[in-house]
C-alpha cells in the first residue's frame, strides 16, 4: 500500500506544472553553480600553485645573502583550494589565502577574496551548496504544503481514510513519493557533481574526495528529510492550504535566512575580538617581558651567554667558535614561538567560541548544522583554515631555524652579519608542502552537527506521523 | 467611499490576530536590527578612536621631549630613538580613520570587510601591523549581519507579500468581492484603497519603530548630515515598500487562486532578492575580473634592490639625482643602513602602489557596473542605496582611499627629504606634521545616486500598477 501511495504521489508531483517549473529552475541553478564552482576551483588552484612555485623560485634565486636577512625576506605559503570547494566554497572567500613566512613574526593569513568584491557578493553567492541549502528546501515546501491540506479541501483525504488505511502508511507513502520526485532532480545533479569533481582533480584527489562527497550527500539527505517532515507535519496540522504555505514559508525564512544572521550577531556580541593593535601590543609586550612577565628578554640574553661561555670554556663572546648573535636570534625564535602559539591560539579560541555559539542555534534551524557539516566535509570551514595556519607555522619554525643555525655554526660572533651564503643553502631549506587532514579529522568536530541533523530529520518525520494521526479528515 | 474602504481595511487588519502577531514580530526584528547595527558601530568606533588617541599622545610626547632637549638614549638594553628624528616618526604607523556617518546605523554594509582604519607610513606597509591584520572571524561574513538593512531589504518585502498576496484573490474566494462591487465602487478604486490602507499601515509601522529604535540607541538626530540621510532613507523605504505592493498587485491581476499567488509572490521575491543578485555578482566579476592577489604578493617581493649589496650605489645615485636633498652641513654616510632602507622602501612602495591601483581600478569598474545593473532588481537598488545612505559602502570607501593616498603622499613628502638631509624636527615642525582629516563625500553625490535608485523604484511601481490596472478589465469575479 505504501508503494501505491508513493507511486500516486510521485505521479502527481511529476504532472504538477509548479513542480516542473521550479524543479527545472533549481536544477539549472545547480548546474550553473557546479559549472562556476568547477571553473573557479581550477582557475584558483592553477594560480595558487603557480604562485607557490614562483615564491620558491624567487627564494632560490635571491643571490648571495646573509641567512638571517634572507629569513626576513622569507617565502609565501599559499592556501591550496580543495576539490570539493566546487560544491561548497564555504569560507574560502572570507578567509585569508596566503601567509608570509618570515623570521620573528607569525603572520595571519592575508588577502581575503571578498575584499575585492562589491556589495553584491553579500547578497549570497551562487554555489551548489547555496542552492542545496536555500532553494531545495523551498522546492520541498512548494511540493508538500498541500499534500494533506489540499486533499482535505478536495475531499479525497476523507475517502482514503474511510477505506481503513492506516494514517502512518499514508504518511510513509507520501514521504517516499516526495523523496522519489526529489531524486529525479538530485540524482542527475549528483552525477554531474561527481563528473565535475573528476574533471577538476587528479585521481588521488578524486579518491580522497569521494568519501567526503558521500558524507556530504548523507548530510543533505538528512536536511531534506527534515524539511519533508516539517512540511508534511504542517500540511497535516494546518486547516487550509493557504495557512500551511504561509507557515512553511515563514519557517523557511526563519530557519534559512533570519537564524543564521541572528546567530552570527549573537556570537559576535558574546565573544568580542580584540583590536589588531591590542593584539600586537600584547605580543610586543610578551616579547619584551616574556610570556606573562616571566624571563624578560635581557635576562634571557644573559643566560644564553653564560651557558655558551661555560659550554665552550671561553671568556668572551667573540672567542666562541659559533656566532653568538645568530644563536641569540634562534633563542628569540624559540621564545616567540611559544608566545605566538599562545596569542594566536587565543584568537582561534575566540573564533571557535563564536562558532560554538552559532552551533547552539542549530537547535532551532537545521540550516546551521547542514551548513557546518557541508563546509567541514568540503574542507572549507574554520577548522581547516586553522589547520592550514598551524601547518604554515610549523613550517616557518623549521625554515627559520635552519637558516639561523646555518648562520650560527658557520660564522663567528665577530663576523656579525658579514656572512653570506647562496643558492645551495636556499635549495637545502625546507619546502612548504601542505597536506590536508583526512576525513576522520574533519568529522571529529562535526559530531554535534551530524547528530543534530539526524534528530531534525527523524524527529520531523516522526512528527509528521504524529500529526497525521491527529489530523481531521475533513 | 475610498476612505471607508481604507478604514474598513484597517479594522480588518487590526482584528486579525495572526496579522498582529506578524506585525509585532516584524517590529521586534526591526528593533533587533537597529540594536545590532548600533553595537557594531560602537565597538568598531571605539577601536578606531583608541588608535587615534594613542598616536596623538605619542606625537605630543615626542614633541614634549624634543622641547626638553632630549636626543635619545643609546645605553645598551635601553635604546630610545631621538624623538625628533624624522626617520622614527616617518616610519611609525599612522592611522587614517574613516569615521562612521551619523546614519551608519542603517546598514553595516561593507564596513566589516573594507578596512576603516588605513595605515600610513613612509615605507611599505609590509612590515607593519597594518599588514598583519588579525581580522574578524571569516565565519561572520558568511551569513552576513542582522542589521536594519537586512530587515528592510529581505524581510520587509516578505511582510508586504504575506499581507497582500491575496489582496484581490482573497476577497474573491470568500465571495466578498462581488458584494463589494455591487456598491458604488470600481475594482480599481477598491484595489487602490486596499493598497493605500495596507501600505500606510506598514510604512507607519516601519518608520515609527525605526525612529523609536534610533532614539533608544542614542543616535543624535541633529548630528551634521543626519537629517538629509534620514530623509533619503525614508524616501527609499517608501519607494521600496511601494514597489513590492505593486508586485503583489501585478501578480493578483492575473486572477490566479490565492495559493498560486502565494507561490508566485514567493518565487518573485526569491528571484529578485536572492537569485538575481548572486547571478549579477558573477557577471560583474567576470566582466571586470580582479587580478589574483598573488600578483600583489609577487610585487611586494620582487625586490631586485638588495639593500645590503647595492645600498651604497643606489644611495649615491639618488643623491646625485637629487642634489636638493644633500645635507647642508655634513656629507651623508652612504653606508648608513637606515638611509638605504628608506630608499629601497620608497622604491618598493611605488611598485606595490602600482599593482594596488590596478586592483582598485577593477573594483571601481565593478562598482560602476553594479550601479548600472542595480535597476534589474529592487533589492539591489535598495542594498546599494542603504549602503550609500549609511556611508558603509564601496563608494564612500573609495572616496576615503583617495584621501588616504593623498595623506600618504604628504606624509612621505614631509619626512623623507628631512631624512635624506639628515635634519631633525624642530618643536615647531611638530605642528606642521600632516594630519588626516576625512573630508565627507559631497552630499550631492550621495543624493544623486540614491535619488536615481528611488526614482527607478517609483517608476517600476508606476509601471507595474499601470499594467495591472489595465489587466483588471478582464478580471473574473466569480472564479
Amino acid at each position: 500500500m505504501i508503494y501505491r501511495i508513493a507511486q500516486k504521489e510521485f505521479l502527481e508531483i511529476r504532472r504538477d506544472m509548479r513542480f516542473r517549473w521550479t524543479a527545472l529552475i533549481v536544477f539549472t541553478l545547480l548546474l550553473v553553480s557546479l559549472g562556476l564552482g568547477w571553473k573557479n576551483y581550477s582557475d584558483i588552484q592553477r594560480d595558487r600553485s603557480a604562485a607557490q612555485a614562483d615564491s620558491r623560485k624567487t627564494w632560490e634565486n635571491q643571490g648571495e645573502r646573509n641567512p638571517h636577512s634572507a629569513a626576513h625576506f622569507g617565502v609565501v605559503a599559499f592556501k591550496p583550494k580543495k576539490p570539493l570547494s566546487l560544491v561548497d566554497p564555504g569560507l574560502d572567500n572570507y578567509s585569508g589565502t596566503s601567509i608570509w613566512v618570515e623570521a620573528h613574526y607569525q603572520n595571519p593569513a592575508r588577502h581575503r577574496p571578498t575584499e575585492d568584491a562589491t556589495a553584491l557578493q553579500r547578497f549570497g553567492e551562487l554555489t551548489a551548496a547555496g542552492v542545496l541549502q536555500l532553494l531545495l528546501p523551498l522546492l520541498i515546501v512548494f511540493l508538500v504544503f498541500d499534500s494533506f491540506a489540499g486533499e482535505r479541501n478536495s475531499g479525497t483525504l476523507r475517502q482514503v481514510l474511510s477505506i481503513g488505511l492506516k494514517r502512518s502508511t499514508l504518511v510513509f507513502g507520501k514521504i517516499l513519493g516526495t523523496t522519489a520526485a526529489l531524486f529525479l532532480l538530485l540524482v542527475p545533479a549528483t552525477v554531474i557533481g561527481v563528473l565535475a569533481l573528476a574533471l577538476a582533480s587528479s585521481n588521488e584527489a578524486l579518491l580522497s574526495s569521494l568519501p567526503r562527497f558521500l558524507i556530504m550527500c548523507v548530510g543533505y539527505l538528512l536536511y531534506f528529510g527534515a524539511f519533508i517532515g516539517i512540511s508534511l507535519t504542517v500540511s497535516a496540522a494546518a486547516s487550509t492550504t493557504r495557512l500551511a504555505l504561509i507557515f512553511l514559508l515563514g519557517f523557511w525564512v526563519f530557519a534559512c535566512l533570519a537564524i543564521p544572521r541572528l546567530a552570527n550577531d549573537v556570537a559576535l556580541n558574546a565573544h568580542p575580538m580584540p583590536s589588531n593593535k591590542q593584539f600586537w601590543d600584547q605580543v610586543y609586550e610578551d616579547m619584551k617581558e616574556g610570556v606573562d612577565g616571566h624571563d624578560p628578554s635581557h635576562v634571557r640574553t644573559k643566560q644564553l651567554e653564560e651557558r655558551l661561555l661555560k659550554q665552550y670554556g671561553v671568556a668572551k663572546k667573540e672567542d666562541l667558535p659559533v656566532n653568538f648573535n645568530a644563536l641569540m636570534l634562534q633563542a628569540g625564535e624559540e621564545h616567540s614561538n611559544l608566545l605566538y602559539a599562545k596569542r594566536f591560539g587565543e584568537i582561534w579560541e575566540i573564533y571557535f567560541s563564536q562558532e560554538r555559539t552559532q552551533e547552539y542555534f542549530g537547535l532551532v534551524s537545521p540550516f546551521l548544522p547542514v551548513r557546518s557539516l557541508s563546509m567541514a566535509v568540503a574542507g572549507t570551514d574554520l577548522r581547516h583554515q586553522e589547520h592550514f595556519s598551524l601547518e604554515v607555522e610549523k613550517y616557518r619554525r623549521e625554515f627559520v631555524k635552519m637558516l639561523n643555525l646555518d648562520f650560527a655554526y658557520n660564522s663567528k660572533t665577530s663576523d656579525e652579519y658579514n656572512y653570506f651564503v647562496g643558492e645551495e643553502v636556499w635549495k637545502k631549506s625546507p619546502k612548504f608542502q601542505y597536506v590536508s587532514p583526512d576525513l576522520n579529522w574533519s568529522l571529529q568536530f562535526e559530531i554535534w552537527n551530524l547528530v543534530l541533523l539526524a534528530i531534525w530529520c527523524f524527529g520531523a518525520l516522526g512528527l509528521s506521523v504524529f500529526a497525521a494521526n491527529r489530523m481531521r479528515g475533513f | 467611499m475610498f476612505t471607508s474602504v481604507v478604514i474598513n481595511e484597517w479594522r480588518n487588519l487590526l482584528a486579525e490576530r495572526s496579522f498582529l502577531v506578524l506585525a509585532l514580530v516584524f517590529a521586534m526584528l526591526l528593533g533587533f536590527g537597529i540594536y545590532n547595527g548600533a553595537s557594531w558601530i560602537k565597538e568598531r568606533s571605539e577601536k578606531s578612536s583608541a588608535l587615534l588617541v594613542a598616536q596623538k599622545e605619542d606625537l605630543a610626547d615626542k614633541k614634549k621631549k624634543t622641547a626638553e632637549g632630549f636626543e635619545g638614549s643609546f645605553e645598551p638594553g635601553n635604546f630610545v630613538p631621538n624623538p625628533a628624528d624624522p626617520y622614527t616618526i616617518g616610519m611609525s604607523l599612522q592611522y587614517a580613520v574613516l569615521p562612521f556617518t551619523p546614519a551608519a546605523i542603517f546598514a553595516v554594509g561593507q564596513s566589516d570587510v573594507l578596512p576603516i582604519d588605513a595605515g600610513v607610513t613612509i615605507s611599505t606597509l609590509q612590515r607593519t601591523i597594518s599588514d598583519k591584520e588579525i581580522g574578524e572571524n571569516p565565519l561572520s561574513f558568511l551569513a552576513g549581519r542582522f542589521d536594519l538593512a537586512f530587515v528592510i531589504i529581505y524581510l520587509l518585502p516578505l511582510f508586504i507579500l504575506a499581507l497582500s498576496f491575496n489582496i484581490l484573490s482573497g476577497e474573491r474566494e470568500s465571495g466578498i468581492l462581488q458584494i463589494l462591487l455591487s456598491q458604488p465602487l470600481t475594482l480599481r478604486g477598491l484595489l487602490t484603497a486596499k493598497v493605500t490602507a495596507q501600505f500606510g499601515f506598514i510604512y507607519i509601522l516601519v518608520t515609527f519603530v525605526t525612529l523609536a529604535g534610533l532614539l533608544i540607541s542614542g543616535v543624535s538626530l541633529f548630528a551634521e548630515g543626519f537629517l538629509l540621510r534620514a530623509l533619503l532613507w525614508l524616501a527609499l523605504v517608501f519607494a521600496y515598500t511601494l514597489v513590492w505592493f505593486a508586485i503583489a498587485v501585478f501578480i493578483n491581476s492575473f486572477g490566479f487562486s490565492s495559493a498560486t499567488n502565494a507561490v508566485a509572490c514567493s518565487a518573485v521575491w526569491l528571484v529578485l532578492v536572492l537569485v538575481l543578485p548572486s547571478l549579477l555578482n558573477i557577471v560583474v566579476s567576470a566582466v571586470y575580473p580582479v587580478p589574483p592577489r598573488s600578483e600583489l604578493v609577487a610585487a611586494e617581493r620582487s625586490v631586485n634592490l638588495d639593500m645590503r649589496k647595492d645600498g651604497k650605489r643606489l644611495l649615491s645615485e639618488h643623491y646625485q639625482d637629487h642634489p636638493e636633498l644633500m645635507p647642508k652641513s655634513e656629507k651623508p654616510d652612504l653606508d648608513d643602513f637606515g638611509l638605504a632602507f628608506v630608499y629601497v622602501q620608497r622604491e618598493m612602495k611605488k611598485r606595490v602602489d602600482e599593482v594596488q591601483e590596478r586592483f582598485n581600478q577593477q573594483l571601481a569598474k565593478q562598482q560602476e557596473l553594479v550601479g548600472n545593473l542595480r535597476y534589474l532588481s529592487p533589492a539591489i537598488i535598495a542594498g546599494e542605496a542603504t549602503n550609500d545612505i549609511a556611508g558603509t559602502g564601496l563608494n564612500r570607501h573609495k572616496h576615503f582611499r583617495t584621501q588616504v593616498k593623498e595623506f600618504d603622499r604628504s606624509w612621505g613628502e614631509f619626512f623623507v627629504p628631512k631624512i635624506y638631509r639628515l635634519e631633525k624636527l624642530s618643536v615647531e615642525d611638530f605642528d606642521k606634521i600632516p594630519r588626516f582629516e576625512y573630508e565627507e563625500e559631497p552630499v550631492s553625490e550621495v543624493s544623486t545616486r540614491v535619488g536615481l535608485g528611488i526614482l527607478a523604484l517609483l517608476l517600476m511601481s508606476a509601471g507595474l500598477m499601470f499594467i495591472s490596472f489595465g489587466k483588471l478589465n478582464k478580471y473574473r469575479l466569480d472564479k
